[in-house]
């Protein structure tokens, strides 16, 4: 009697179309396409809008080159946000980074000193908000906005104005460009491009990544599984940290200069990046490769604003209304995959 | 302390050999007394099951085996050693796997990736994920599980499923003892078979087992040795094949047996 009861409960769950067992399976992969499915909509909206003007080799080209900082920042964000962890010191951190490599190049420090001077500035800032987020029990929100002043504060002290950066290494970042055709990359592009491509072999081909998904999707079981929970809560802010350096880095040779007022509310970007990439802020889920759409999404809203010569404000309201849109969508699909359990 | 050791340690069972051993073990939790001085030894090819009230201390052992919970006294012997337990890696390390009450499993993770978290097989230093994926398969069809994929996260599967990944997973590192809390208490009737048929399979393949437990029916039926626990303190240790129902609930409950020589009103 049993057997003829569950058998056919069983085949029901098999017999479910395969689209539908795809979309269950692949729950956690819903949001980050529907960045891509956006992306597109708006390269070709824009594209039909400006009658071929906007899907250029130089406006694609420009568009990693002009944003390779935020991707740098969006690739750190996303191992603290896959922590269910936040950070908003990001924004400082590069600035601080930026005003500090400027000002040591200037009294003559050598390149090879003051670049590594600049990430391990940010990895120490970052250090500083994981051991407060993991051994005092901070929440990571205060923990990262103490760093945010912090690092504000620490960019005030080495100089109140801007300082140009005359290193032909620095400059060289940004003024080289390897061309193919019409297309060309600068080297802060490769940085951007090559910091994407570890996050994704760390998260996706290590231990460390694999537990970073754990902790974010369920911490007590991480311990209880015996993880190196600690480490890796700490690891992920050091991480996001050295991408706050090594995005000071690229924006001082982006902008030639460093300055101390750099990146306010670039954090709230990055954030808002990760999240238009499908990464949940609840943790465990979420991809590196998402964000690079994110950021280029955010990107691209910018490019069309200024393309159209409409006001800033739209760039604002149009994330704004993006970002509502991806939580939304999110909120759906944990709740639904919460009401299958 | 022990009010009575009914000690009826079977013949199969060499008494000299255990896999794991808890000597003297005391917690506190502020001003309860969660273990009193308990001792518990786990032989191989046996399956030693704990009962006892709520608030026996039960899940105190539980957390003590698994390293969640450093005791304030006491310590462990594995192999002749004596060793402190500090955390749930380490415990894992010494080969004591435990399946949590609640499973520990990581939910937006498939099976492959709960299965052989932070014991993941590595090639060249990145993931194995083949080799993974076809010891995944092997272990679950070991255990008789029955699910759609293994590439499934696991939170689609049922409560059996799962419990049956939480103890696939327990069982990967070759482990000396496996502890399970409550494996059954979710789950039904049907499940509950299968859980217990895996408690045997593992047992004969020569693991110690620890199964704690509330469900008499389950402990008769899978245990070779039942020890009970009442506030803190062992109250019995009984050979599962001679003693009886009565006996076992009678030291759980506190209440003397009405066949016992002893004095009424002694009490742990």
């Amino acid at each position: 009697m049993s057997t003829t009861t569950t058998t056919p409960a069983v085949r029901v769950e098999r017999a479910s179309s395969p689209v539908e067992s795809f979309l269950a399976r692949h729950a956690a992969m819903i949001p980050s396409f529907a960045a891509v499915v956006i992306l597109v909509l708006l390269l070709a909206g824009a594209e039909a809008f400006l009658r071929g003007d906007f899907i250029t080799a130089r406006n694609m080209s420009a568009l990693l080159l002009d944003n390779a900082y935020l991707l740098i920042l969006a690739v750190g964000m996303t191992f603290v946000i896959l922590t269910a962890g936040i950070d908003l010191s990001v924004g400082s951190v590069m600035a601080f980074t930026g005003i500090l490599g400027a000002q040591l190049l200037v009294s003559g420090i050598p390149v090879w000193i003051a670049v590594p001077a600049m990430l391990a500035g940010g990895a120490a800032i970052g250090l500083l908000i994981g051991v407060l987020v993991q051994y005092f029990n901070v929440q990571p929100f205060i923990a990262s906005l103490a760093g945010l002043f912090l690092a504000r504060g620490l960019a005030f002290v080495v100089s109140l104005s801007s300082i140009r950066v005359e290193e032909p290494g620095v400059l060289w970042l940004q003024q080289t460009r390897f061309r193919l055709g019409d297309w060309y990359l600068t080297p802060t592009g490769i940085i951007a491009l090559l910091t994407v491509a570890v996050a994704v072999f760390v998260l996706h081909l290590t231990r460390f990544g694999r537990t970073i998904y754990a902790i974010g999707g369920n911490e007590q079981s991480a311990r209880l599984m015996g993880l190196n929970v600690a480490r890796t809560k700490v690891a992920a802010y050091v991480i996001s940290g050295f991408c706050g350096g090594l995005a000071g880095l690229a924006l001082t040779a982006y902008s030639g200069a460093g300055y101390p007022r750099n990146g306010i509310g670039t954090e709230l970007d990055a954030i808002a990046a990760v999240v238009i990439g499908g990464t949940l802020l609840t943790g465990g889920r979420g991809y590196v490769l998402g964000s690079l759409i994110g950021v280029l999404v955010f990107g691209t809203i910018k490019t069309i604003i200024s393309f159209m010569g409409a006001e800033q404000a739209w760039m604002q309201i149009i994330v704004g209304a993006l970002l509502l849109l991806f939580i939304v969508v999110q909120r759906v699909i944990v709740a639904r995959s919460e009401r299958r359990r | 302390m022990t009010a009575e050791t009914d000690h009826g340690l079977g013949p199969s069972s060499p008494p000299s050999t255990t896999v794991l051993s808890l000597r003297g073990v005391s917690h506190s939790f502020g001003a309860v007394r969660a273990l009193v001085d308990v001792d518990l030894d786990v032989h191989p090819r046996e399956v030693v099951a704990v009962v006892g009230d709520n608030g026996a201390g039960k899940s105190t052992l539980v957390g003590v085996m698994a390293g969640t919970i450093v005791p304030d006294a006491g310590e462990l012997v594995v192999d002749g050693q004596e060793l402190g337990l500090t955390s749930p890696g380490l415990a894992r390390q010494l080969g004591i796997a435990t399946v949590f009450q609640d499973l520990a499993l990581c939910d937006d993770l498939d099976v492959v990736e709960n299965l052989y978290l932070g014991q993941e097989l590595r090639r060249g230093g990145v993931l194995d994920e083949v080799a993974m994926e076809r010891e995944a398969w092997r272990v679950m069809s070991r255990l008789g599980a029955r699910v759609p994929s293994v590439r499934a996260p696991v939170a689609t599967l049922s409560g059996g499923q799962r419990q049956t990944v939480a103890i696939a997973r327990a069982l990967l590192g070759v482990p000396r003892v496996l502890v399970l809390d409550e494996p059954t208490a979710a789950l039904g009737v049907t499940q509950t078979a299968e859980v217990l048929t895996t408690i045997e399979r593992v047992r004969d393949s020569g693991h110690g087992v620890v199964l704690v437990s509330h469900n008499m029916a389950d402990v008769q039926a899978v245990a070779d040795r039942v020890v009970v626990l009442r506030r803190g303190r062992l109250n019995g240790d009984f050979d599962a094949e001679r003693a009886s129902y009565e006996d076992i609930i009678a030291a759980i409950t506190g209440v003397s047996p009405p066949r016992r020589r002893r004095a009424p009103g002694e009490d742990a």
